[in-house]
């Protein structure tokens, strides 16, 4: 499947910033499951872009503006191709929990330790330990089970979280946005011997699919590593195997590693963030959005506010 | 080696700071000390001049008793514009770049500091202000003295000198402001503020100079004429002109061409006001040319911190 | 006039004493010191560490104590008598040091490129990337030359047969290297006449190498311009920081005062920004760039890493070495160096119980009272539990640390470091002293000779530590025909 994506963020502030200096991961990855096309990064005031790829194969663009700046737009565009899901059997041999247990060693384990907002806490285990979350028969039935336990037990609700909730209170209210049930299936995941590791990126909504994540805008998931299969996507806020309408943009350890933009200045102000995300369908024509105009709200917003995945 | 923005800044006020907090001394000693036996309204009037020389409220001094304003010019940390925090702000300056000043520089804007401090602190200075404030002027002399022997007369020591000049300048200039009442007055009132006059020229620290040069006979035309124009009198605002200018052309002289030329010109222009000015004997001009005076402080001070501490990254980028 | 009461309190016990043999004679080197030391008046020695106090005292030569009560400031005490250290003693240090600062500088490039010492198991995995100072950043980093570690100071002590062990490694922010040049000094002027006799190898060139060695990570820039980048006044290590920058010849620089534009670092100074090409930094990774890591710090420069990935500046030590310098790989570097080197390590660790593995953790915690355990991330002395010192109440608190973070500590044997004779109220006594020779490694590895020699003055105190009351000694490495 085809997508053609624009992805707005606009930041603005209540008072001239100075030396701002960004990283954004927005470009969509280029490997065997998915082909980006064409990407286009375009940021206002103009500026020298720089890129490079870091150790997990993301696209990593920065730059820094001189310039005193009440706002800021980041505008990326790209064009990607996306493969169907493979065929998944319905599970997989016992014994693949033993090639589990053998990666102690191998550079999978990365995926294996705790990471900043994936860590196995006491809630965590209580958690687990209330819904019977152990390993069952196989990886990839017990990785369905807990997908669906997820989908069944914490609420999708936006704005019940913010962009550094960690999963304590996310089980604790049983509230959260993709991100957050994504890293509470992450810790899970890891808990169990599982290599997780998470995804950032857009799901692409068609009319009759009924996502409960919110369309046009970015969203979570993971991929989990089983013998055999490799890394396969699982999208636990839609209940659904991550296939072609999902589109990745940077996979890494957990949100920390992949926020889409993260960014310093200097100045006495107040950051605001502004995202407009729209994602449709290449072989329909679809016209770039308008350009969203910075709105100072009336409540001052934290500096450095970074975005939130829906 | 080059010098960093961040140190140039930090020796400019430190500068600063300590000239404010020998001229705050001297106007306070001279006001409490030299006009006692004056009468009543014309006491408060002194001190109403005194409060706006200082940029204190005069709406919120009214007429409420000079004491309580004098220990809060003097005594009070919280204060930003009193002696104590004055002397402060330039420690803390010269704390920050230790590494940059001699050690015999360091050791006596400490002991300074720590001197009015203890005095502050235990209220002694009550006790005796005339000597408490003349110590404050002894110790920010002696810190001047000890600067020049000691410093290297490179791009840091002036710009101390820059941030001397223009607070004195720059103070100068306000004082005279707040006396316009007194000195323009009409011929037949000059005997009553002669004792003002002569109480001015101290706080420019300027009376037994004058008297070398005009006698002890003071009148404003020749007051102005020495305490702003005159080229060789130390603490005149042309003096400190000539030490802006002269000062500006030093700290260009190391970097690259052309680099410092904004900072040079309005420098030299308010060196030429200064050079080529004068004032008529009914001193019509006056008001205006303090005025003047202050905005020349004011855009050259614009101009140095815009040019050579807080400038945008891509306005310059040199070599 | 002879003192005879001088030699009164020296007491040998099992631990090796630098200056006397067991049976009380002095080794050969000591042989003159000691005389000269008994023909000084307890007076004028006293005079002579009096003068050195206050010149310690008014050079600025101090460092802030954290959590001591009675006030921030100290002079780090000096004690007059010089260690002493034999050419043939001191190359063989020299050797082990090199080859060992090689092997980590390899270890290092490895971890963060093909990871091949893990792939083959010599190394455990887990213990690399569970690391808090293991930056996946610098994954595929390249950087100048190779050399990741420019500055090490590794930490020696002498068993009770003499042998000299590496007590541990510090690869990130190794200081106390000014104490060696001040404390030099100060012996000049405090015993001129010793140097007559004793003929000492110099330290001072320290600063001309540290200068090279910096100046080796931008090879390709004739005049590269070089600074020191210090957390500001209010470290610890404040004034090494000022010393060294002078020393060089370098700019001393604060986070506030370097800026990136367009992935290149520069200095904003009065004729407008400068170019930097190689920074020896202060600051530790966490605090030095806002935009990558610890987005709260106000000390670092924001941008640094991705001009430093791109090549564009060069910095001293790399980014990541916290890595190698973490006690519970400290355990395996004996491994890395026959790894790397195919030879057998010239200077051994020390026996390190590593508190991940279950049975080693369980000895450990059966025999608190008898070993000493440390924290793996910290330095300072902090964080440690000195086993036959503690009360029960420490052994208890500890037990409960260790089962809570097993990864996050060692433990290893109490050892009786070696003793050297120091001068306590007028009077010689032996004190304990570890050995911090530092090392660089620019186009070369080179070691100055000798180090800093570091007592604790408590008496029976295993405890060197600045931090914790320990102070220092002029260290002397002999040239070979003065055995």
């Amino acid at each position: 499947m085809k997508h053609h994506i624009f992805h707005d963020t606009i930041f603005s502030y209540d008072n001239p910033v100075r030396e701002s200096i960004m990283e954004v991961r927005l470009q969509p990855r280029d490997d065997e499951r998915q082909r980006c096309h064409h990407f286009n990064l375009t940021v206002t005031p103009r500026t020298m872009l720089y890129a490079f790829r870091d150790a997990l194969d993301n696209t990593v663009h920065h730059f820094n503006i001189t310039v005193p700046l009440t706002s800021l737009l980041v505008r990326a565009e790209s064009t990607v191709e996306v493969l169907p899901c493979p065929v998944l059997p319905p599970q997989l041999p016992t014994e693949s929990w033993q090639t589990l247990d053998a990666l102690q060693n191998d550079p999978l384990l990365d995926m294996l330790l705790p990471s900043q907002f994936a860590q196995p806490t006491a809630l965590l285990r209580e958690f687990m330990q209330q819904h019977q979350i152990v390993r069952r028969h196989d990886p990839l039935s017990t990785v369905n089970h807990i997908s669906t336990l997820l989908f069944d037990t914490i609420t999708y609700t936006p704005q019940s979280t913010s962009v550094d909730s960690p999963i304590d209170v996310v089980l604790t209210q049983q509230k959260g946005v993709c991100q957050d049930i994504t890293h509470v299936m992450i810790a899970i995941c890891r808990t169990l011997g599982i290599p997780s590791r998470y995804v950032s990126g857009y799901l692409y909504h068609r009319r009759d699919d009924h996502d409960r994540s919110q369309s046009d805008a970015t969203h979570a998931w993971l991929e989990i590593w089983l013998p055999e299969l490799g890394w396969i996507g699982i999208d636990p806020t839609n209940r659904i195997w991550a296939g072609e309408r999902h589109i990745r943009i940077a996979i890494g350890r957990d949100y920390a590693d992949v926020p889409p933009t993260r960014g310093v200045y200097r100045g006495n102000a107040n950051e605001h963030l502004d995202v407009v995300v729209s994602v449709n369908d290449a072989n329909i024509h679809t016209q770039a959005p308008p350009l969203a105009r910075p709105i100072w709200p009336t409540t001052p917003a934290i500096a450095q506010q970074s975005q939130q995945q829906q | 080696m080059a010098m960093l923005s961040r140190v140039a800044d930090s020796l400019y006020w430190m500068s600063r700071y300590l000239e404010r907090t020998e001229h705050t001394a001297r106007l306070l000693d001279v006001t409490q000390h030299q006009l006692i036996d004056v009468d009543i309204t014309a006491s408060q009037q002194r001190w109403h001049r005194l409060w706006q020389a200082l940029h204190y409220n005069e709406a919120m001094a009214g007429s409420r008793e000079p004491a309580p304003i004098v220990e809060l010019f003097t005594a009070d940390s919280h204060y930003p514009d009193s002696l104590v925090a004055s002397i402060t702000a330039a420690r803390e300056n010269a704390r920050q770049v230790r590494e940059h000043i001699s050690s015999e520089m360091w050791e006596q804007i400490n002991r300074l500091y720590l001197d009015i401090r203890q005095q502050v602190q235990g209220h002694h200075w009550k006790q005796a202000t005339h000597r408490f404030y003349g110590m404050v002027k002894a110790g920010s002399h002696l810190f001047q003295g000890i600067t020049d022997a000691t410093m290297i007369h490179d791009e840091g020591w002036n710009f101390i000198q820059m941030g001397r000049a223009l607070e004195r300048a720059n103070n100068t200039a306000s004082l005279l402001h707040s006396h316009l009442g007194i000195l323009q007055s009409a011929s037949d009132e000059q005997g009553v503020h002669h004792a003002e006059w002569v109480a001015l020229l101290k706080m420019c620290s300027a009376f037994e100079a004058y008297c070398k040069v005009h006698t002890p006979e003071v009148t404003p035309p020749r007051m102005i004429q020495f305490v702003v124009y005159d080229a060789v009198f130390p603490r005149s605002i042309r003096f400190c002109a000539d030490s802006i200018h002269a000062a500006t052309i030093a700290i260009d002289a190391k970097h690259t061409r052309g680099h410092g030329q904004r900072v040079q010109r309005v420098a030299g222009k308010f060196q030429a006001m200064l050079e080529y000015g004068g004032v008529d004997d009914q001193l019509a001009t006056l008001a205006h040319n303090i005025v003047q005076v202050q905005a020349g402080c004011s855009q050259i001070g614009a101009a140095l911190h815009e040019v050579h501490i807080d400038y945008a990254v891509d306005s310059t980028l040199s070599n | 006039m002879h003192n005879d009461n001088f030699l009164a309190q020296y007491v040998l016990d099992g631990a090796w004493d630098e200056m006397c043999r067991p049976d009380g004679s002095a080794r050969n080197h000591y042989v003159e010191l000691m005389r000269r030391m008994q023909h000084i008046t307890p007076q004028e020695l006293q005079q002579r560490q009096q003068v050195a106090d206050d010149t310690f005292l008014a050079q600025g030569v101090t460092f802030t104590v954290y959590g001591h009560e009675a006030g921030t400031e100290k002079i780090f005490p000096f004690d007059l008598i010089p260690r002493i250290i034999t050419d043939r003693e001191w190359r063989r240090v020299e050797q082990g040091l090199t080859q060992r600062i090689t092997a980590l500088n390899m270890f290092l490039h490895d971890i963060y490129h093909d990871e091949h010492i893990l792939n083959d198991g010599i190394v455990p995995r887990d213990l690399v990337y569970s690391c808090r100072h293991y930056r996946r950043e610098m994954r595929g980093v390249n950087v100048p030359q190779g050399i990741y570690i420019n500055v090490t100071g590794s930490d020696l002590i002498r068993l009770p047969n003499g042998e000299f062990v590496v007590l541990e490694d510090n690869l990130r922010v190794p200081s106390g290297v000014s104490y060696m040049l001040v404390n030099r000094q100060m012996s000049k002027q405090v015993f001129p006449q010793l140097f007559d006799h004793y003929n000492v190898q110099a330290v001072e060139q320290y600063g001309q190498m540290l200068l090279s060695t910096l100046r080796s990570l931008a090879p390709h820039t004739s005049e590269p311009n070089i600074v020191l980048l210090t957390p500001g006044s209010y470290n610890s290590a404040y004034f090494e920081h000022t010393y060294l920058a002078r020393q060089m010849g370098i700019q001393l620089v604060e986070g506030r005062d370097l800026v990136v534009h367009n992935n290149t670092v520069y200095m904003r100074t009065t004729s407008g920004l400068q170019k930097v090409d190689v920074i020896y930094r202060r600051i530790d990774d966490d605090f030095i760039d806002p935009l990558v890591f610890r987005t709260d710090s106000v000390l670092g420069v924001p941008g640094l890493m991705h001009a430093y990935r791109a090549g564009n500046v060069a910095i001293a030590n790399a980014l990541g070495t916290g890595v190698a310098d973490d006690k519970a790989l400290y355990a395996y570097v004996p491994a890395m160096i026959k790894y790397y080197s195919g030879q057998e390590p010239i200077i051994n660790n020390v026996e390190t119980y590593l508190l991940s593995e279950r049975s080693q953790r369980q000895y450990v915690l059966d025999n608190l009272a008898s070993l000493v355990v440390k924290a793996v991330g910290e330095s300072g002395g902090y964080g440690m539990l000195i086993g036959p010192q503690s009360t029960a109440a420490q052994r208890s608190e500890f037990a409960t640390r260790i089962s809570q973070d097993p990864r996050g500590y060692i433990a290893q044997p109490t050892l009786q470091l070696s003793r050297a004779p120091c001068i306590i109220d007028g009077q010689l006594e032996a004190r304990h002293v570890d050995l911090r020779p530092y090392i660089l490694y620019g186009d070369r590895v080179t070691i100055v000779p000798g180090g800093l020699t570091r007592v604790a003055l408590t008496r029976g105190s295993l405890v060197v530590n600045s931090s914790q009351g320990g102070g220092s000694k002029d260290t002397w490495v002999l040239y070979a025909d003065k055995e």
